[in-house]
């Protein structure tokens, strides 16, 4: 008895001292694990609050280069014309009454200038077109302008006409300033000579915009996104669209922007 | 001196997380109140048996009155901490303490035996709340480090004795037939992994903050 006894003795220690090992083993690893997933999730948060941070930066920042663009515009054509207005209006009183119908003419000739100014001011803040006709009739508008320069051929394809009739203004204006952020930058820094725009309606009430120029590209690895790409982002963000951009050098630059339009 | 280890420094080892809880009180909520009584009321049971071994009464009948009330605060603390199967941890406390009377009257019945049987269940059970809790928290996503919840500190306190007395307790009748110092060595390392859980008691309660 005694035998079996001490064998049990050996056997329970031997039972106690494994279950405590195995125990204390998967303790040790089960807070391992979840410390590291606590770690992961503060890494996201920290990354997703630094994007929001940037993408708040990247509004502020164009909201305060347009107003001094405005601003410039204002005080360089308008100022200037007006100043000239006011010269000719003092050298009206200063001539002889043989010459008035010189001076007003010019006059008028300023007056013109300044109006043409203050709307084309007044269309780069808000495009009429897009208020009164949408976006596909406000983007037409715009391609035709920049095709008369010679320089860039912009090819619209509206595949989804039912869809964009029924956008809201919000969305038309995001999606347009959008079109006109991306177009700007073919003409900066993409060399391009051609640029396809395609509207496309895909799953019901998703409108799917393939932009796609042939300039020289960029390696999206390399590069660092720039305001204006921030610019997009954020406004798409706004209106619950995605993208996704697909370019490497010399391979052109191609941008697919899925908006959701039933919401 | 493992005789000393197991009838005096490991009773007064209790003394940590009672006094770490004394002091931490007033930031207790309710679920680590149970915690800290049931910690009380083994104190109790400590002074009662160690009493009762100076004067060479046999203990064993302790062990069974207090099984299935040390179950039942064990039990409440988990009600407490899972918020839900309310019913379900009553009946088990119910279940358990009929078996406990038909373990003493019928199937060890006896004054010389433990109740190893509803001890070595009573442990099971505890063990299988303790991985219910690590299961119910692994879905959750926390935004505080896990050592800095009390409630995880107890739980493993729990598991770690539990699950290693369960062979304790399964064997114990056995061991009583073996020498006076097997069974100090035995219920000495037993009591090691008691001391651990208590020093896991007094983290938790330490943890404790407004």
């Amino acid at each position: 008895m005694q035998s079996v006894t001490d064998n049990i003795f050996v056997v329970v220690l031997l039972a106690i001292g494994g279950t405590f090992v195995m125990v204390v083993s998967f303790i040790l690893i089960y807070i391992r694990n979840q410390n590291k997933m606590l770690l992961q999730r503060q890494q996201l948060q920290h990354s997703k609050i630094a994007h929001q941070k940037d993408l708040l930066e990247a509004i502020i920042t164009s909201q305060e280069t347009e107003r001094k663009r405005i601003g410039q515009d204002l005080h360089d054509d308008v100022g200037t014309a007006l100043s000239g207005l006011r010269l000719t209006i003092e050298l009206l009183q200063s001539q002889p009454a043989q010459d008035n119908d010189k001076y007003v003419k010019l006059s008028k000739d300023i007056i013109d200038n300044v109006i043409k100014d203050v709307r084309n001011i007044s269309h780069s803040l808000s495009p009429p077109a897009l208020t009164y006709y949408g976006l596909n009739a406000a983007l037409e508008e715009k391609c035709s302008i920049i095709n008369q320069s010679g320089n860039l051929n912009i090819k619209l394809v509206n595949n989804a006409q039912a869809l964009l009739q029924d956008i809201s203004q919000p969305v038309s204006l995001a999606l347009y300033r959008v079109l006109e952020e991306l177009i700007n930058n073919t003409i900066k820094h993409a060399y391009a000579s051609a640029v396809n725009i395609n509207f496309t309606q895909i799953d019901d009430g998703i409108l799917l915009i393939d932009y796609t120029d042939n300039g020289k590209g960029v390696n999206i690895g390399t590069t660092h996104k720039g305001m204006g790409l921030q610019n997009i982002e954020s406004r798409l963000t706004v209106i619950n669209a995605t993208y996704e951009i697909n370019t490497a050098e010399g391979a052109g630059f191609n941008v697919n922007i899925k908006c959701p339009l039933n919401s | 001196m493992l005789l000393v280890f197991i009838l005096y420094i490991v009773p007064c080892c209790l003394l940590i997380p009672l006094v770490t809880g004394f002091i931490k009180y007033k930031f207790f909520d309710t679920t680590v109140k149970i915690a800290f009584w049931y910690l009380v009321y083994m104190a109790i049971t400590s002074a009662i048996n160690i009493f009762l071994c100076a004067r060479h009464i046999n203990d064993s009948l302790l062990f069974n009155i207090t099984t299935p009330i040390e179950f039942a605060f064990v039990s409440f603390f988990y009600r407490d901490v899972f918020r839900i199967w309310n019913r379900t941890i009553l009946w088990i406390v119910c279940i358990f303490t009929l078996f406990c009377l038909i373990d003493f009257f019928v199937i060890q019945a006896g004054n010389n035996i433990i109740n190893s049987y509803s001890s070595a269940i009573e442990n099971f059970i505890i063990a299988g709340y303790a991985i219910t809790y690590f299961n119910q928290q692994s879905v959750i996503e926390h935004d505080d480090r896990w050592s800095n919840n009390s409630i995880n500190w107890v739980n493993i306190a729990f598991l770690i004795f539990c699950s290693s007395g369960i062979c304790m307790f399964v064997f114990v009748n056995y061991l009583s037939k073996a020498s006076f110092q097997v069974n100090l060595i035995v219920w000495s390392v037993s009591d090691t992994i008691l001391v651990i859980q208590y020093i896991l008691f007094a983290v938790g309660f330490y943890k404790c903050k407004a």
